[in-house]
């Protein structure tokens, strides 16, 4: 059984009203949840809160996944569309916010490097880049499926990649060298 | 530091500051009960009860507001009238025995169900549950049902309100009966309901039944900016989801998204041409049309806003990159084929070549597609990509890619012949392969193969010169092998073998060290915009 497995497993206990299979699947995917909301949000309060909306959202529609693409594919956009709703309503609109990066947590047990990561590090890339490098090594889609997702040729998605992941590089050898 | 290590830490940080927020969910959803949508289309029957009881709801609302203009039936003749809604809506009067003593369509669509079977007159004199088994039946095969939302309406109104009841029970069960049978899961809701002369008269005036009216009348109570008229044009289905979301606007409707849809993808020049099916998907968290646009072999998929009508996913000016050739200027003036497809559900509209002595591309491009298909079914499944049809002298040369290979055909301009066929490809003799999972028609296609060993090698399409794509079937499976070099050092040669069916890196080999400082700072959309549809 792969992770997809799983988590249509879950999402199908989840429709059936099974607290703790909503418990697993929260486990499983709050990461890539919450990187999918933080690389349209650029805020980690907003981020907090849509990732918070998009678990009630799955309780109360889990029964409606239909197997056709990957269900985690199917919560990502959930927690797309529900980002960009809150965009919208915030009068920012767009499909990426425009406000500073933001992604520290006002209250965390983050250790100094993580906080330069994700700080630093990812508010020096560009917001398109830092979308397309979140989706892709933290809630772990396949390029052609961001591409999909965002409605961008692939060509664009994989060059984005590739430059965040360069950037990246530069900055984390840089510090490892201090 | 590896690109590996990177992702890694990159997750592992973001994992670290992501919420942990789970027992203030649960404690959150415990407030919720279970998951409403506890079913999905294979469990109707929770489903239904659920709509029913909203309607009973909803309807007891309106009768408690509105209690003045009940009106019981007087007509001795007629005891109950059962109405049938999706987009046909198609009405039943009954005697107290049960008999049908009419039937009649109520709009185009409902008339269009009842042209075989003398306009309704067949029916008259049958008990009423064969006639409802054959209107659904008609309905069904219409293909009014066939997508996974869809729902029919069911409305029983009788002054006699145990009959009723009794009544809307045993034809719920043959509504469900038949759509078991052909295999549909379409939602069956259903209300009983007393004679309200105001609302039969205002439905009568919209070609609605009685019993849509009472769903749109549930939405204008909820939402009185509504109009009766824009509503009344809606499905069933997307009168059920306006419910279930407040009714907090109106629709655009199906006919609305198809024309935004069309316009915005440059098919609208191509509309006699084209097949468009519309699907409402109204109960999504952000409510769109769902609209495929079919081309030939080529789909087009958009989602417009339900509410605003913007386009929210889908290629911009789509028909500019797929038929370069424009049918307008290369052919001489074709009549329109004569028959448009119905908005839903839609039939290819019948090609008329030499209708004034040329076909047109799309004509050609159908021609060859068919040719295509019959020639290779091993490759089915397979995007076609790239098409490009050119009119030389009287003949039109197809060209189009498919499993990673050129495929280039003649068809005769006058009779839309196809005179031949040129390709690389030979097709697999005794190798096709049956087991192990991975079928032939599970492929990734060479465009994806090459994006996997561009983001393996942390390259861009800019940045190297393709020396060789090509697709071979090695060790029981389907291949692309794949090599290139870097364009600013040609000395820094690629190779990749890719799965087909998966996309996986099966081996790699980089002829000298990598150097880490070609980073492209364009971004171009140089890539093809192909199709990416799993």
């Amino acid at each position: 059984m792969n992770d997809s497995d799983t988590i249509e497993e879950l999402l199908l206990r989840v429709a059936g009203g099974d607290r703790q299979a909503f418990a697993g699947l929260y486990e499983a995917t709050r990461g890539s949840v919450y990187a999918m909301a933080l690389s349209i949000l650029a805020n980690h309060h907003d981020a907090e809160e849509v990732s918070h909306d998009t678990y009630l959202r799955l309780w109360e529609n889990a029964g409606k996944y239909r197997a056709r693409g990957t269900p985690m594919a199917w919560i990502l956009k959930i927690t797309k569309n529900l980002a960009l709703m809150r965009l919208r309503s915030s009068g920012r609109g767009g499909e990426l916010s425009e406000a500073e990066w933001d992604a520290i947590p006002a209250q965390s047990g983050l250790s100094v490097e993580d906080r330069e990561l994700l700080g630093d590090s990812l508010g020096a890339l560009e917001a398109g880049e830092r979308q397309v490098v979140l989706l892709h090594a933290v809630s772990g889609l396949k390029h052609r499926e961001i591409a999909k997702l965002l409605n961008l040729p692939l060509g664009t998605v994989l060059a984005r990649y590739s430059r965040a992941i360069g950037k990246l590089r530069r900055m984390m050898e840089g510090d490892e060298s201090l | 530091m590896t690109e590996r290590d990177i992702e890694l830490r990159l997750k592992g940080a973001v994992d670290r500051a992501a919420p942990q927020d789970l027992e203030g969910l649960l404690s959150e959803i415990d407030g919720k009960g279970a998951a409403e949508m506890t079913t999905n289309t294979t469990n109707k029957n929770k489903k239904r009860a659920r709509f029913t009881g909203l309607i009973a709801a909803c309807l007891a609302l309106i009768v408690l507001g509105g209690a003045g203009g009940l009106y019981y039936r007087q007509n001795y003749t007629v005891a109950t009238v059962v109405s049938l809604d999706v987009n046909p809506s198609v009405e039943l009067r009954v005697n107290r025995a049960e008999r049908v003593m009419t039937c009649t369509g109520l709009n185009d669509e409902g008339r269009a169900i009842l042209a075989d079977m003398d306009a309704g007159r067949d029916l008259e004199g049958t008990k009423l549950d064969v006639a409802v088994n054959a209107l659904v039946g008609a309905i069904v095969r219409a293909g009014y049902l066939d997508s996974l939302d869809s729902a029919i309406l069911v409305s029983v109104e009788d002054s006699d309100a145990a009959r009723g009841a009794r009544l809307q029970a045993e034809l719920v069960a043959t509504v469900d009966e038949v759509l078991r049978s052909s295999a549909n899961n379409a939602d069956v809701l259903s209300q009983n309901m007393t004679a309200d002369k105001a609302l039969t008269e205002k439905a009568k005036e919209y070609g609605v039944s009685t019993g849509k009216a009472t769903l749109i009348e549930q939405c204008i109570a909820m939402n009185p900016d509504l109009p009766f008229e824009g509503l009344a044009e809606l499905s069933v289905e997307e009168l059920r989801d306006l419910l279930r979301l407040g009714a907090p606007a109106m629709p655009i409707g199906r006919a609305k998204a198809r024309e935004i849809a069309l316009e915005y993808s440059g098919y609208d020049k191509l509309a006699d041409s084209v097949i468009v099916e519309v699907d409402p998907e109204l109960d999504e968290i952000v409510p769109i049309y769902d609209v495929e646009i079919n081309y030939g072999l080529m789909d087009e998929d958009y989602e417009v806003d339900a509410f605003t009508g913007e386009v929210l996913r889908g290629r911009k000016d789509a028909a500019s990159t797929t038929t370069p050739t424009d049918p307008g200027t290369t052919a001489p003036t074709t009549p329109a084929p004569t028959t448009p497809a119905p908005s839903d559900p839609g039939t290819p509209a019948p090609t008329d070549p030499g209708a004034s002595g040329v076909i047109t591309p799309d004509e050609a491009f159908n021609a060859a597609g068919a040719a295509f298909s019959a020639a290779h079914p091993e490759l089915s499944g397979y995007n076609v990509l790239d098409i490009e049809t050119e009119l030389k002298g009287s003949t039109y040369e197809v060209d189009f890619d498919c499993a990673g290979y050129d495929f280039e055909y003649a068809v005769d301009a006058v009779t839309g012949e196809v005179l031949r066929e040129k390709t690389n490809y030979s097709a697999p003799q005794t190798q096709t392969p049956s087991t192990g999972g991975n079928t032939s028609t599970n492929d990734i296609g060479v465009d994806a193969a090459k994006a996997a060993a561009l983001s393996h090698a942390g390259l861009s399409e800019s940045q190297v010169r393709w020396l060789k794509a090509q697709r071979d079937y090695d060790d029981g499976r389907y291949e692309y092998e794949l090599e290139f070099v870097l364009t600013d050092d040609t000395r820094v040669e690629y190779e990749y073998t890719i799965d087909a069916a998966t996309g996986a890196i099966l081996d790699h080999e980089r002829d000298v060290d990598h150097h880490d400082d070609h980073h492209d700072d364009d971004d171009h959309d140089d890539h093809d915009d192909h199709d990416w549809d799993d």
